[in-house]
C-alpha cells in the first residue's frame, strides 16, 4: 500500500469517525476520545492548576467536541480543531470561575538578580515545566500559554480574556520573570 | 529585554509539543454519563416545537368543540322546539281535500332533519296570484279577520299542484274565518294546551302582523318573496322564503318516511318549547379581584453559547444549588366575558412578586463591556456588577465574599384564557387555560459584600441578561360560590409555565413556573 493510499485510507477513516460522532454513535465517540485523549490531556495540563482540574477541562472539552463536531468544516486538521476546543473550555473555566491572583512561586530580589546571569540548560523535563507553569496564577498562566503556545497577539489575548492589552503585556512579562527565576533556581540547585 | 526571556519561550514551546499525559479512566466514565444525560434530554426535547403547537391546537380545537357543542345545544333547543309538525298526520284524505295540513319548515341552510312543522291552512287558489302584491291583497281581504280575531296569511308557492300554502295562526275562537279545518284529536288537544300558553304571544304577533307595512314594491321572483311564519305554535316575525314552504303532499311523504306520529311530535314540541325557555342565556361580564400565594420554581438550561459564539460552561446546577425560591405572591383583576352558558373568555392584569434567596458566595472581578472592572454577580435571572466603596479598585480575578442575598422579580401579566363553566346550584367551577404575556418590570438583588475589614450593603437594580418580555402557558380552576345574582367568592388554583426564557445572553436559560392558590371576589353585571 502506497503512502498516498494510506493517507486516503486514514482520511476516510477520520471522515467515518466524524460522521459517527455527529450522529451520536457512542462507539465512534469512544474511539475519537481514545485517539486524542492523551494528546489533549497534555494540552489541558498546561492550562490547569493541577491534574484534577486538567481532567475537568478535558471532560468539558470533549463534551464540547461531541456537541459541536457537526460544525467542524473539515478545513484544517481535526486535531487542531479539538485542541482549539480544549483551549476554549479552559478559557471558559478561567472566565467563569476566576481564581485568586496568587503568586505561588516565592522569589526574592536576590534570586532575581542571580537569574539574569544564569545560563539555561537546553533540556528540561516536560513534567517539571508543566508543574512550573501550573504554579503561575491563572491570569499569568493564561496569557503566557496563549502567547507562547498558541501564538496569539496581545490584542487577541486581551479580547479572549476580556482584559486590556496593557494588562496582557504586563502579565506576560511577569509570568516570564517568574518562570525564568524558577528555572534559574533549579539550575543553581542542580549545579554542584 | 533579556534574551533569556525569549529562550524560555522556546523551551516551553518545545516541551508543550512533546508533552502528553494519560487521563484517568474516570474521565471517559464521566463523559459517557454526560452523553447519556444529554441523549435523554435530547429525547425529551425531541419535537418540542411540534408538541407545543399540538398542545395549542388541541386547546383551540377543544375550545371550538366546546363552543360548537354549546351552540348545538342552543340550536337543538330551538330546533326541537321548531319540530311542530302537528295537525293531520299527512293522511291521504287531508292531502286530497286540502283542508288541513302541516308545513315542514327547514332551518336555515339545513337540508337534514331540522324540519319544522307548522299548522297551516291551505287553500287552493288560481294562478292569478302570481305576485306578492296580489298575495298581500288576498291577505288583506280574506287572510286577516280582525273581528273574529283570526290571523291568516296567504302566500304563493310555486308548487306543481299550484297550491297556495298559507301560514295560519291559532285562534281562540276559530281558525281562518269561514273555513272548516278538520283537525285530528291529538292536534286539537295540543293546540288547546298551547293556546293558553301562547295566547299572549300570539296576540302580540297578530298585532305586529296587522300593523306591518305592506311592501308595495313589485316582486318579480319567487325567491325574493318572504312571509311571516308561525314558529312553535307561537306566532313570530321570523321570515322564511316562500320557496321553502313545502306542499302538503311533501309533508305527508316526509312524515311517513320518518314514521313520526302526531302525538310524539306534539310532545316534543312542548318539551322543546319549555327547554328553549330554559336554555335562554344572556351573555354577561364579571370582574374578579384576586390575591394569590405562589410557589415559584424554574427550569434552568445551560445557555450553550456566549456573546462571542463560544460554548459556555454549564453553571445551571451551581445556580440551582445556590438559589432557593421563597413564598411569593400575586394579585390582580380579571375581567370575564361569559358569552355562552358554558364558555367564557378571561383577561386582566396580574402583578406578581417572586422572591428568591441566594446563598453566600464568592464573586469575582471581571471586565465590563465599558472596560471597567467590577465584581460580577450571577443569578438565574441575569447578572449584575458590584463595585464596593471600600478597598482598592479590583483587578480581574480578584474575589469578594457576598452574604446571603434577596432577589426579587416583579412581573405584570396579561392573560387570555378560555374557560368552560360548570354550574351546580350555587357552585360554579370553571377550568380555564390559555397564554399570558409577561413583562418583568423590576429585578432587584440586595446583598452585603465584605472583606477582612469592611462590610457594605449593596443593591443591584436592573440585571443584565434579563429578557423583559416572555410568554407563558396558564391554566386555572375557578371554584366559585355565588352569594347572590351579582356577587360571588372564588378559590382559584393557578398554574403558570414560561414558554420562552426570561433570560437572554445569561449563563443559563431560565424558564420560571409557579403554582398559586388565589382567593377572590367576583361581581357580575
Amino acid at each position: 500500500m502506497s503512502l498516498q493510499e494510506t493517507n486516503q485510507h486514514l482520511i476516510e477513516g477520520q471522515h467515518l469517525l466524524i460522521k459517527g460522532c455527529v450522529t451520536g454513535d457512542r462507539a465512534a465517540q469512544a474511539k475519537l476520545y481514545s485517539f486524542y485523549a492523551r494528546k489533549m490531556m497534555g494540552v489541558c495540563m498546561w492550562y490547569a492548576r493541577n491534574r484534577e482540574e486538567a481532567e475537568e477541562i478535558l471532560q468539558d472539552g470533549f463534551m464540547r467536541v461531541f456537541t459541536y463536531i457537526n460544525k467542524y468544516s473539515g478545513e484544517g486538521s481535526l486535531e487542531g480543531w479539538i485542541r482549539t476546543t480544549m483551549i476554549s473550555a479552559a478559557l471558559s473555566k478561567y472566565r467563569n470561575k476566576s481564581y485568586h491572583l496568587r503568586p505561588v512561586v516565592p522569589f526574592d530580589s536576590d534570586t532575581h538578580e542571580v537569574s539574569e546571569d544564569a545560563v539555561f540548560a537546553s533540556q528540561y523535563d516536560e513534567k517539571e515545566l508543566v508543574k512550573l507553569v501550573q504554579t503561575l496564577t491563572p491570569a499569568y498562566r493564561m496569557v503566557f500559554n496563549l502567547y507562547v503556545f498558541e501564538g496569539l497577539k496581545h490584542r487577541e489575548i486581551a479580547e479572549a480574556l476580556k482584559i486590556s492589552e496593557g494588562t496582557s503585556k504586563s502579565n506576560l512579562a511577569d509570568a516570564r520573570k517568574i518562570l525564568q527565576s524558577a528555572l534559574t533556581i533549579k539550575k543553581k540547585i542542580a549545579l554542584p | 529585554m533579556n534574551k533569556d526571556l525569549h529562550d524560555i519561550d522556546d523551551i516551553f514551546n518545545e516541551a508543550e509539543q512533546r508533552y502528553e499525559d494519560e487521563p484517568s479512566a474516570a474521565v471517559w466514565d464521566k463523559i459517557n454519563a454526560d452523553l447519556d444525560r444529554k441523549d435523554a434530554e435530547k429525547y425529551k426535547r425531541r419535537f418540542i416545537g411540534w408538541k407545543r403547537i399540538a398542545i395549542i391546537l388541541l386547546f383551540l380545537l377543544s375550545g371550538f368543540v366546546l363552543y360548537e357543542s354549546g351552540i348545538v345545544i342552543n340550536r337543538s333547543g330551538s330546533g326541537s322546539s321548531n319540530e311542530t309538525a302537528t295537525g293531520n298526520p299527512g293522511s291521504k284524505d287531508s292531502v286530497q281535500h286540502n283542508t288541513a295540513g302541516n308545513i315542514l319548515k327547514r332551518r336555515h341552510n339545513t337540508d337534514t332533519d331540522n324540519q319544522t312543522g307548522i299548522p297551516v291552512i291551505k287553500e287552493t287558489v288560481n294562478e292569478k296570484y302570481s305576485t306578492e302584491k296580489e298575495l298581500r291583497q288576498q291577505d288583506n281581504t280574506s287572510g286577516i279577520d280582525e273581528k273574529n280575531q283570526t290571523v291568516t296569511i296567504n302566500t304563493y308557492a310555486p308548487f306543481e299542484n299550484k297550491n297556495i300554502v298559507t301560514a295560519g295562526s291559532i285562534n281562540k275562537r276559530k281558525i281562518s274565518g269561514n273555513e272548516q279545518v278538520p283537525v285530528s284529536r291529538n292536534q286539537q288537544k295540543i293546540v288547546k294546551e298551547q293556546e293558553s300558553k301562547d295566547l299572549v304571544t300570539a296576540q302580540k304577533q297578530k298585532q305586529d302582523l296587522l300593523t306591518a307595512e305592506p311592501d308595495n314594491s313589485p316582486v318579480n321572483t319567487i325567491e325574493e318573496t318572504e312571509i311571516p311564519l308561525i314558529k312553535n305554535y307561537i306566532l313570530t316575525t321570523e321570515k322564511v322564503p316562500a320557496y321553502k314552504l313545502i306542499s302538503q303532499s311533501m309533508i305527508a311523504n316526509k312524515k311517513s318516511s320518518l314514521n313520526i306520529s302526531d302525538s310524539v311530535l306534539s310532545k316534543s314540541l312542548i318539551t322543546a318549547h319549555s327547554a328553549n325557555k330554559k336554555n335562554k342565556f344572556k351573555p354577561y361580564w364579571s370582574i374578579t379581584g384576586v390575591v394569590s400565594n405562589d410557589w415559584a420554581q424554574y427550569k434552568l438550561e445551560n445557555d450553550k453559547e456566549d456573546n462571542n459564539g463560544q460554548p459556555r460552561q454549564d453553571e445551571s446546577s451551581a445556580i440551582a444549588k445556590r438559589e432557593r425560591h421563597e413564598p411569593s405572591f400575586s394579585s390582580g383583576i380579571m375581567a370575564t366575558r361569559q358569552f355562552s352558558k358554558h364558555l367564557s373568555l378571561k383577561t386582566g392584569l396580574i402583578y406578581s412578586n417572586t422572591a428568591i434567596a441566594i446563598n453566600p458566595q464568592e464573586i469575582y472581578a471581571t471586565q465590563k463591556t465599558d472596560g471597567s472592572i467590577a465584581y460580577k454577580y450571577n443569578t438565574s435571572s441575569g447578572y449584575g456588577y458590584i463595585k464596593p466603596g471600600f478597598g482598592s479598585p479590583p483587578a480581574i480575578g480578584d474575589s469578594l465574599r457576598s452574604a446571603e442575598a434577596q432577589h426579587s422579580l416583579q412581573t405584570l401579566s396579561v392573560p387570555l384564557l378560555l374557560g368552560y363553566r360548570i354550574e351546580k346550584k350555587k357552585y360554579t367551577v370553571t377550568p380555564s387555560a390559555g397564554i399570558t404575556a409577561n413583562i418583568v418590570t423590576r429585578a432587584k438583588i440586595q446583598t452585603e459584600v465584605k472583606d477582612a475589614l469592611n462590610r457594605e450593603t449593596v443593591t443591584i437594580n436592573g440585571l443584565n441578561g434579563l429578557n423583559h418580555f416572555y410568554a407563558a402557558f396558564m391554566a386555572d380552576l375557578n371554584m366559585q360560590y355565588n352569594l347572590d345574582k351579582r356577587w360571588a367568592v372564588n378559590l382559584l388554583p393557578t398554574f403558570k409555565y414560561a414558554l420562552s426564557p426570561i433570560t437572554k445572553s445569561n449563563v443559563v436559560k431560565t424558564f420560571p413556573y409557579s403554582f398559586g392558590i388565589a382567593t377572590g371576589v367576583t361581581y357580575k353585571f
